[in-house]
């Protein structure tokens, strides 16, 4: 935050009139309920025999939780997939580093003929909707060996948020002054040994960014997962609570809860210790 | 002569370490519910394995067999995405467990392989007991693709708390399931008790049905006796005046006699059982696997279920007619992937032994596919499982044709125009929107009947 | 300067080297599918995966198939109100306000409505399902109940609605984030000379607030229409277009075509229409952040 923009809601709050300030707060905590009163239901469910009028929970219990110590009709072992989304988050959070870090360089430090077009591919391919391509999709990981597999899903996944990524990262690089650039090529670096020891450190806010967004959009891919991956071996979090939702919606609240709460563990971490990269994170957002 | 005492040496090893190595052979299997109980479909192929490793190993043997797979409890669209699309990519299954109307798109689009060898082989051991006319419901252009796993019967559960409250005396109740047999007691009949019951306020409402595309429906068209498919031809058949008969019944459930909610059709399957074992609903068209579905998922206790439903066929729609059920038999089949399909085969048999297809009846409230299931004492002390039985006289399959199965066309065109009329709209224009559309899906394969 | 000469000819080509795996997953994942699906649009390819080609057949049943006005009014509706509602409209005012209060908790509430888009959709979507459920046990009914008034069944009397909601508490943080840091960008002076004039709230946001980020808001405005139109993911989790179609829109109708009735020739002549109308805004989108680049208020958050 800029010392002026501080200035200026100081400013504002000085001169409104208590009745105003009120009135926003009101708005917002009314517009926001749904969201609080959801998430908090989410996490006393799972942890309560029922509820009383649907919200007050009657008792504590542990026994929606046994999906973490006994086999659940349907289910395979919770500890297995878990493992699995932990993979499919890292990977898509690794490959999309690696690229976007690569070509973020190449197209913030180096003159190149196309450079302006593919810039503009990139922002185009932002927005494409490559989900309703999925039958084409099919085809070409039929072709690459890359159905049922982990790895066709993270090659995927990567894929539609790397024009993202690559963007972002250019910004950041971007911003690093070409002094010191200069200064790395004087002391005798290559210009990868300049990216590698001088620039990727300056832009490691940006990666720090991109690699909490990535997990999280691995981590909840779902869409992918339910369509190309067929043996259970390979499920991850997402298809484990779809199907414990087929079998279970409107039954048993209990179970879908507590699974859910499993679930989105690393997302509630993420909110209360790393409030300030959420905000970071709508660049992440963009994707709609 | 160094290097020929070498690989003698190493064809030794090899030898001697082969004679002891265990060939593990992994068969796939992937199978469906989808409703929860049902899951020994999967686990009796483990137990089949595990047994057969036992004769494996007192004989010596230095093969192992491993079951590996699934049991999918989401909906019926989903696992056989995950089956077209798992053969398609080459996935290595060998065995997959679904509903027998597959059995013909799958195999024309030659998916599976025919069984007909393997079952001559074990005929004497395992399938000479099977129920002869499950056997039909296997077949596609006159060969075998699948085995039966287990096979159901359709009631309608008439609520008996209702009954009682109508006035109803014990005797009664237990009498009405003959007086359906027999013709004296109509759908008609059903349909004005419910409405009786639903104005006194006994219930909310007088008559469910599923609530999503299905094979319950063709029930209506058999009662109603419409016939809508030629095998022999393999075309469909058009009943004009039929069709408006079985349309007008569902116009009327919703808009004359109000006994069914408009808001039935795309309910949540959950919120239709949870409305069903709470006594809201006089009669609902279920199957005999609800039993254990509403104990399993739900929490009723047997007892508590005999107190409040009594199981009947669809009664018949003319007095002294026949009642109807039907019966969506399950079936093992084995995929044109599978390396193995001689093991496959050979797991499917020894999964079909009595005991554990009876166990898998008793805990999904499913009916015995083999005489030798009906044997063991717990059949007979099984009420759903008897009552169950008993309706089978009256039961017929969905054809075996590849114009048939989940997601084929005409089912959803049947239940498009169910849920149509139950909306409001004419029967007459539904009726004729349903020919349009079939006649558009199937150039000249429609015959009509005025 | 000495090593730079000597480096030259390599220099020329490590742009692009570094540049090779991205232009591989591109050409893998964005290129060859559009390539591969013009094809398929014109065969008969179903359950035996046959490359059967039938010309124009699919694209002539396209209006002949008796589902296509449902689904293209629910598509309609889907799109607009979302939009107009949540994406645009609760986006904007939620910015207005989180930017009127302290920054603190004004940035608070924004993190608050950043939680429905990084929760994994499987589990926002049984959020809904729990808020709408039609039994006593639903949010929406116990609110219901305690103004005195009788439970509601969303998923059959209005499922649209779901649908809106579901998609919209996800959609609006994306304009309230972009909004915000413009609102945010604004120099003070202007509310001061305003507030001198004795402008109020209301004054101060139509006169100085929106038209100053009228370009955040037309390009917010493309870019979450094309976003809605080719999302489906929180309707097949939560009501898988039904009841009955009710709530199927092109792009779920799309996805089922080809997934769950195995009807992949013609379900690829659907996606064209989307891959036309992608194609189409994303040069749309190009123009508008061109122009904004131009125009001196370049996009920031």
């Amino acid at each position: 935050m800029t010392k002026g923009e501080y200035y200026k809601i100081g400013f504002l709050q000085r001169n409104s009139s208590k009745i105003f300030n009120v009135t926003v707060y009101a708005l917002l905590i009314v517009l926001s309920s749904p969201i609080v009163l959801a998430y908090a239901w989410l996490f006393l469910r799972s942890f309560s025999t029922g509820m009383a009028h649907g919200f007050i929970p009657t008792g504590l219990t542990f026994s929606n939780w046994r999906f973490m110590w006994e086999q659940i009709s349907g289910l395979p072992n919770v500890w297995h997939v878990t493992f699995n989304t932990f993979i499919l988050g890292g990977s898509v959070a690794g490959v999309v580093l690696l690229v976007s870090s690569m070509s973020g360089f190449a197209l913030s430090r180096f003159a190149f003929k196309g450079q302006g077009k593919l810039l503009l591919l990139l922002l185009m391919l932002h927005a494409f909707p490559t989900v309703s391509l999925m039958v084409a999709i099919f085809y070409i990981l039929r072709m690459t060996h890359l159905l049922n597999s982990l790895l066709g899903v993270i090659l995927l996944r990567a894929s539609m948020d790397i024009p993202w990524a690559t963007w972002i990262i250019k910004g950041f690089y971007d911003g690093i002054p070409r002094e010191i650039e200069w200064a790395g090529a004087i002391d005798g670096y290559s210009r990868i040994s300049i990216w590698r020891k001088v620039l990727l450190p300056m832009v490691k806010p940006g990666l720090i960014v991109i690699a909490v967004f990535e997990f999280l959009s691995g981590w909840s891919e779902f869409i992918f997962i339910t369509t190309f991956i067929f043996s259970n071996k390979w499920w991850t979090l997402s298809q484990y609570t779809y199907t414990a939702l087929g079998g279970y919606r409107f039954a048993d609240y209990g179970l879908l809860t507590a699974i859910s709460v499993w679930y989105i563990l690393p997302v509630t971490i993420l909110f209360i210790f790393a409030n300030k990269y959420m905000t970071q994170m709508s660049l992440g957002g963009i994707k709609g | 002569m160094k290097k020929f005492l070498i690989v003698a040496l190493l064809l030794g090893v090899l030898l001697i370490g082969s004679a002891f190595a265990i060939r593990t052979i992994t068969i796939t299997a992937w199978t469906v519910g989808p409703d929860i109980p049902s899951v020994n479909r999967f686990d009796n192929l483990t137990v089949a394995a595990s047994r057969l490793n036992l004769m494996l190993e007192t004989v010596g043997s230095d093969i192992r067999v491993k079951v590996k797979g699934f049991f999918d409890t989401v909906n019926w669209s989903d696992y056989l995405k995950k089956v077209v699309f798992g053969l398609q990519s080459g996935q290595p299954v060998d065995i997959l467990c679904t509903g027998h109307d597959l059995i013909a798109s799958w195999a024309k689009a030659g998916y599976l392989i025919p069984m007909d060898k393997y079952v001559k082989e074990y005929w004497n051991s395992t399938y000479s007991a099977i129920i002869p006319s499950l056997w039909k419901a296997m077949k596609y252009n006159g060969k075998i693709y699948g085995v039966p796993q287990d096979t159901e019967a359709r009631p309608v559960f008439v609520n008996k708390i209702a009954l009682r409250k109508l006035g109803w005396t014990e005797s009664q109740i237990d009498a009405l399931p003959q007086k359906v047999y027999d013709g004296q007691f109509t759908l008609s009949d059903l349909i004005q008790l419910g409405k009786e019951a639903q104005s006194k306020g006994y219930v909310e409402w007088g008559f469910y049905h599923r609530p999503v595309v299905g094979v319950d429906f063709f029930e209506l068209l058999n009662d109603y006796g419409v016939k809508f498919y030629d095998s022999q031809q393999q075309k469909f058949i058009f009943d004009k005046a039929g069709m408006k008969k079985v349309l007008t019944f569902f116009y009327d459930l919703t808009n004359v006699w109000k006994v069914t909610p408009k808001t039935l059709t795309g309910s949540p399957w959950n919120s239709i059982h949870r409305e069903v074992t709470s006594g809201k609903v006089f009669a609902f068209m279920g199957g005999t696997w609800n039993w254990a579905e509403w104990q399993k998922v739900w929490h009723k206790t047997n007892k508590e279920l005999k107190n409040m439903f009594l199981p009947i066929p669809l009664p018949a729609v003319e007095k002294g007619g026949r009642p109807v059920t039907l019966s969506h038999p399950f079936a093992y089949m084995i995929t044109k992937n599978s390396k193995h399909p001689a093991i496959a085969a050979l797991i499917i048999t020894l999964a079909t032994a009595p005991d554990l297809n009876f166990k898998h009846d008793l805990a999904s409230g499913h009916l015995p596919v083999a005489y030798t299931e009906m044997g063991y004492p717990e059949y007979t002390k099984n009420y759903i499982m008897v009552q169950g039985t008993k309706m089978l006289p009256f039961t017929s399959f969905v054809p075996n044709s590849p114009d048939f199965g989940y997601t084929t066309q005409y089912n959803a065109v049947l239940f498009n125009a169910i849920s149509a009329v139950e909306s409001g709209e004419s029967v007459n224009s539904v009726t004729n929107q349903m020919l349009a559309r079939l006649q558009g899906l199937y150039p000249g394969r429609v015959i009509v009947e005025k | 300067m000495v090593e730079k000469t000597k480096l030259r000819p390599f220099n020329k080509a490590l742009p692009w080297i570094l540049l090779l795996p991205l232009v591989i997953l591109v050409l893998m994942f964005y290129i060859l599918p559009i390539v591969i699906t013009m094809p398929l649009s014109f065969t008969s390819m179903g359950l035996s995966f046959k490359w059967l080609f039938v010309g124009l057949e699919n694209f002539r049943n396209i209006p002949r198939d008796p589902i296509i006005p449902q689904i293209i009014g629910n598509t309609f509706i889907y799109v607009f109100f979302t939009l107009i509602v949540f994406n645009f409209g609760m986006a904007v005012l939620l910015s207005l306000l989180t930017t009127s209060i302290s920054d603190r908790w004004g940035g608070f509430f924004r993190t608050l409505w950043m939680l429905p888009r990084i929760t994994p959709s499987v589990v926002y979507g049984l959020l809904w399902l729990w808020i709408f459920d039609p039994s006593k046990n639903g949010l929406l009914n116990i609110i219901l109940s305690v103004l005195g008034m009788p439970s509601q069944d969303m998923f059959h009397h209005n499922p649209m609605l779901l649908i809106v909601f579901a998609n919209g508490f996800v959609g609006a943080s994306m304009g309230m984030m972009v909004f915000s840091a413009a609102i945010k960008a604004i120099p003070i002076e202007y509310y001061r000379a305003a507030m001198v004039d004795g402008a109020g709230w209301f004054t101060m946001v139509r006169k100085i607030t929106l038209p100053l980020i009228r370009w955040h808001l037309l390009f917010i405005t493309a870019y979450e229409t094309l976003s809605l139109f080719t999302s489906y993911q929180y309707i097949l989790i939560i009501t898988n277009g039904g009841p009955v179609n009710r709530t199927n829109v092109w792009a779920l109708y799309t996805y089922q075509t080809a997934f769950s009735d195995f009807k992949f020739g013609y379900g690829a002549a659907l996606s064209l229409v989307l891959v036309v109308v992608g194609v189409i805004a994303g040069l749309l989108y190009i123009h508008n952040i061109h122009v904004e680049s131009t125009s001196g208020n370049a996009l920031e958050i």
